[in-house]
């Protein structure tokens, strides 16, 4: 009755139909059952295994051999020598990591009472989205919806969790959603992520003052982000007649590029956040 | 056997793809290297031995990324199921073939994530960006593509010889 040409049309038909559907429904919710998490369980471990093993050669790298190549030129001393600059290489990385670490808990203790510093141990596999992986979960008191910052100001939220890893959606992702303000002007409006890395600033009523340089913080109404904490500047404005919105570019102050560590604060999300997801 | 080098090679790549990777800027504009190996399968494997392998890639895939949850396991499937009609239509004689197919993959894969956009309300603002992605991606693909699918392929090949090795000795030795 039918031919297979009209069969395979059909059957792709009702594939794109059940598929298009599939991805609506899944995209309106992040998992919050098992089958989302497998990965956070089993790979996340290798991920921060991995990461650690980068980090040491890195710092070997650049400290170490690089020292070491100097220390060639000394042939009297090079034994001693080999041994003090690797101790010495060491050290260096030991006091750059120290003071990340103290701005991070200078940070910690001016601003934020309750909060568990964490690394990212992996990134997001597509560049299409923007999320990392950090090596603290729910023994850690971690839970979905958490605020993630730095000392540069909001770099996301804790999306899912595990029991020793948890996943970050980062501001600049396209899913991500924070109520902000300008600083100078008081203009609400909601940053969202961006494929360029960078934010836009949504919903800002055109008769409302922005200009380039302006600062922008979050505005705490989203009940998540504390209020206050610094998002980015303006970096691009766009009035359009036409419309009722102007078009508001963001460059984020954290560098999305360099994040090592992060501060995940222990404060509740909002009431119905756990529950929508 | 055939199980184990998927495991092994595509948890590998999800490593290097999560962890490697984002420390080595340049290769930042590189393609989905799991996306790759999903049109190794879709090229050279049946399609019963390696569907399994393509959804479990897809899950692990989504639990790690901050894309909505199922979007990986459907763009790995319509790559795979991209890649095995892109095989039929192309001639073998056709210059560039292996080329053409992996691009063609990683285009399947970009407009799945484009598509997904656009259907969930995430639309993109900076089509030029999006597009300067994509075309980055492709040339990628077409250039180092073709030598990495049919690496997975060598190793596949030394995998089975090796496994095969182990197993006719174990044999042996229990006679």
């Amino acid at each position: 009755m039918f031919s297979k040409k009209m069969l395979v049309v059909v059957g792709a038909i009702v594939l794109i139909g059940a598929n298009l559907v599939i991805l609506y429904i899944a995209g309106n919710r992040y998992p919050s059952h098992g089958l989302g998490r497998i990965a956070l369980y089993f790979v996340a471990p290798f991920q921060d295994a991995v990461s650690v093993a980068i980090r040491f050669s890195r710092g070997t790298w650049d400290n170490y051999f690089a020292l070491a190549s100097a220390a060639r030129e000394n042939t009297r001393l090079k034994q001693s020598l080999n041994q003090a600059v690797a101790r010495n290489s060491q050290w260096r990385e030991v006091e750059l990591s120290n003071i990340r670490l103290r701005q991070l808990l200078d940070f910690k203790t001016t601003i934020i009472s309750q909060s568990v510093a964490a690394e990212i141990v992996g990134r997001d596999p597509s560049s299409w989205y923007q999320a990392v992986i950090i090596n603290k979960g729910s023994a850690d008191g971690i839970r979905k919806g958490l605020p993630v910052v730095v000392p540069e100001g909001i770099a996301g939220q804790v999306t899912d969790v595990s029991g020793h890893y948890a996943k970050v959606m980062l501001i600049i992702d396209r899913n991500s959603a924070v109520d902000a303000l300008v600083q100078r002007t008081r203009a609400r409006g909601i940053i969202k992520g961006e494929v360029t890395g960078r934010c836009r600033f949504k919903y800002v009523m055109r008769k409302e003052e922005v200009a380039v340089g302006d600062k922008i913080v979050a505005s705490g109404l989203d009940g998540v982000f504390p209020k206050g904490m610094a998002i980015g500047d303006v970096t691009g404005v766009v009035k359009r007649t036409s419309e009722i919105f102007q078009e508001v570019t963001v460059t984020p102050h954290v560098d999305f590029e360099k994040l090592e560590e992060v501060l995940v604060v222990l404060i509740p999300p909002a009431p119905d956040f756990a529950e929508k997801q | 056997m055939t199980y184990g080098y998927y495991i092994v090679v595509g948890i590998g790549l999800i490593l290097f793809q999560t962890a490697v990777i984002p420390g080595i800027p340049v290769l930042d504009t590189l393609f989905d290297f799991v996306g790759l190996f999903v049109i190794y399968l879709g090229f050279y494997r049946p399609a019963r031995e390696a569907l399994p392998a393509v959804v479990i890639l897809g899950l692990l895939a989504d639990n790690l990324s901050g894309a909505p949850f199922m979007l990986y396991i459907t763009a790995y499937l319509w790559v795979f199921f991209g890649v095995r009609v892109l095989s039929l239509i192309l001639q073998v004689s056709l210059r560039f073939r292996t080329a053409l197919i992996v691009s063609g993959g990683v285009l399947i894969e970009n407009l799945v994530f484009v598509f997904a956009f656009v259907l969930l309300g995430a639309g993109t603002h900076s089509p030029a960006a999006a597009t300067g992605t994509v075309i980055l991606q492709l040339a990628w693909a077409f250039v180092l593509g073709p030598i990495l699918v049919l690496g997975f392929r060598g190793a596949h090949g030394i995998w089975d010889r090796l496994i095969g090795q182990t197993a006719g000795i174990g044999r042996s030795e229990a006679k």
